[in-house]
This record gives structure tokens, sequence and C-alpha cells, in this order.
């Protein structure tokens, strides 16, 4: 367990402690803060200052407002602005590398589950040839600009979120939310299909398996031995 | 005070002061502050100066138990930060001179 993940689980543990309303604000707070281009150490450690004026705040019987204001957006604007993250650091990009890397092996699982496991039912035979494929590259890149896109936008609009769900649009966002999901399925379903044929190469799966294992670790590990500035 | 950007850069020079009195962590700080005239402080407002503080190596932090539960950070001033301190009183002291003397016959207050 690396530090990172030892913070998260810290914080995560101590949230536990703050009141309903203080966790939502929290949530919010927190969800803004990591998706602010900030060092994920760093943001993670000012999560945990955070969490500690509230969780202290709460013992004495203040508000949250009385502490850090009722502006809370501005309050996180002026901590990201005083952290002033760099446009670019190592520790950033291997820490993106490394989730580029978890989503293609979960997307190739998938892959392997929807989309071989049938074909190795019907012919009765285990399939262990991959063919990356037009299809298969398209989606998985698709799907990455989707996740990255969602990420910025749940961040940029943490605040919003939660006034708009007390006034009544849930029902509305959940219904679009659902037609949105299907289209983008029958979508990514069809062009897995029909884009099939165009096979770039065959890879046999434990080797596939193996390389995304190894490429994870070993950018993990370089990412550890970095400094955080 | 009603100028944002003339408060911050003052505040930044009585935490380095208050904390070059001794080890101290946000809330005390917060509370010490109050108590010397600056009342609409709160830990937000002096927790983003704080982080600047610190990223600039003027100030040290360390974690300490606290009753409450989360660990708390204490700072204390680098040797930066001494410098800093001394060099922000030597400003603030020479640009008080020069505004006393510009504003020496001024009466314009006294309403």
């Amino acid at each position: 367990m690396g530090k990172l993940d030892d913070l998260i689980r810290k914080n995560y543990e101590l949230s536990k402690k703050l009141t309903p309303e203080n966790d939502e604000i929290y949530t919010n707070i927190v969800c803004y803060l990591r998706t602010s281009g900030m060092d994920e150490l760093e943001a993670e450690e000012i999560i945990q200052d955070i969490l500690g004026m509230m969780l202290e705040a709460q013992k004495r019987g203040e508000e949250i407002e009385q502490v850090i204001g009722n502006d809370y957006r501005a309050f996180c604007d002026s901590v990201i602005e005083a952290a002033h993250p760099k446009r670019f650091s190592w520790r950033k990009l291997f820490s993106d590398l490394e989730i580029v890397v978890i989503v293609i092996s979960l997307l190739w699982l998938l892959d392997i589950i929807f989309f071989y496991l049938p074909q190795m039912f019907k012919q009765g035979r285990l399939i262990l040839d991959f063919q990356v494929s037009l299809g298969f590259l398209i989606n998985t890149a698709i799907i990455l600009l989707a996740s990255v896109l969602i990420v910025k936008y749940i961040g940029k609009t943490s605040f919003k979120d939660s006034k708009e769900k007390r006034q009544g649009h849930k029902w509305r966002q959940f219904v679009l939310l659902w037609v949105i999901i299907s289209c983008i399925i029958a979508l990514l379903g069809l062009i897995r299909y029909k884009l099939n044929p165009f096979v770039f190469f065959s890879v046999k799966m434990y080797y596939l398996a193996a390389v995304f294992a190894g490429l994870y670790l070993l950018l993990r590990a370089v990412k550890e031995k970095l400094p955080v500035n | 005070m009603k100028n944002p950007q003339l408060l911050k850069g003052l505040l930044e020079g009585c935490i380095l002061k208050l904390i070059s009195d001794g080890e101290t962590y946000g809330y005390e700080l917060v509370e010490n502050l109050k108590k010397y005239g600056f009342r609409d402080i709160s830990e937000g407002t002096v927790y983003p100066l704080l982080i600047r503080l610190k990223k600039n190596k003027l100030l040290n932090s360390k974690d300490r138990e606290s009753p409450y539960g989360p660990k708390r950070k204490y700072y204390s001033l680098s040797e930066e930060g001494e410098k800093e301190l001394e060099s922000f009183y030597r400003t603030w002291r020479e640009l008080c001179n020069v505004i006393d003397l510009i504003f020496k016959d001024y009466e314009g207050g006294e309403h």
C-alpha cells in the first residue's frame, strides 16, 4: 500500500464521523479538489486538513459556514490557487497513464466477457487468441475520452449538483441519463460488431494480461519514487 | 479592512509573526488573530495562506495528536520564514513612516 492509498483510506474512515449535512459539503469539496488538476497526494493532504477543520468545528458545535464561509467553491478555488498546481509534472503524467492502463485492461476484460465468452460457448472450445480489431480500438478510445469528460464535468459541477437535486430535477436527470447511456451502449455494440473484421493483429490473451499487469506495476513503482514537486 | 489583496499580504506577515511566537495550529492561529482585532477572519481565509507559505518553504509542519480525533497540523517557522518575517517587518516600518509623513497634515479622517 502506498502513501496515497493509505491517506485516502484514513480520510474515508474519518469522514464517517461527519454529520449528514457536513458529509454532503465534504463530498462536494473532495470531488472538486480531486478533479482540480492538483497533484493527487497534495490534494489528499489538503482534504485531510479540511476534514480536520470540519470535525473540530463539529466538536465545538459550530456550523461549517463559520469556519470556511458559505461559498465553498470560492474557498476551494483559493486553496487551489495557493497550491498553484503545475500544468505538467512527471507524477501527474504517470498517474494519468496508470489510470489509462487500468481502464484499457478493464475494457479488455469486458470485451472478453461480452464478445469472446458467447463465441466460446457457441463453438464449445476455449479461445485464447485475442484479435485487436478496429472496432475494439475505436470503442476503447471513445470510452476513455467519455470517462475523462464525465469526471471533469462532475468535478466542475460538484457544488451546483446538490442544489439542483433538492429542487426535484432528480427524476428528469435520471431518465435522461438512462436514455443517453442506452444510446451509447447501443452505438458501442454496433461499432464493435460492424468493425470487427478489420483486425490489426492477434495476440495470446495471457500475454496481453501479463503486459497489462507488468505495465501497471511499473507505472505505480515509478510514480511512488517521484517527488511531489 | 476592505481591500482583499492588501489584507492578504499583511495577514501573511502577521501569521509569520504569530507562528514565530510559538508552534501553533490553524484554529488557534485564527483565534489569536481575532483577539488582536482581525474580527472577520476565519480558517477559510487563513488556511490558503498557510498552504502558500508552506509551499514557499517559509513554514514547517508537523502532525500531532489532538483530543478531537483527527491529527492537527502544527506550524513552525523555517529559516527562510524567519528571514521573510524580518524583511516583512522592515518593509512595513518603512511604509508606515512614509505614509505617516504623507498624511501628517491630513485632517479628513477626523470628521
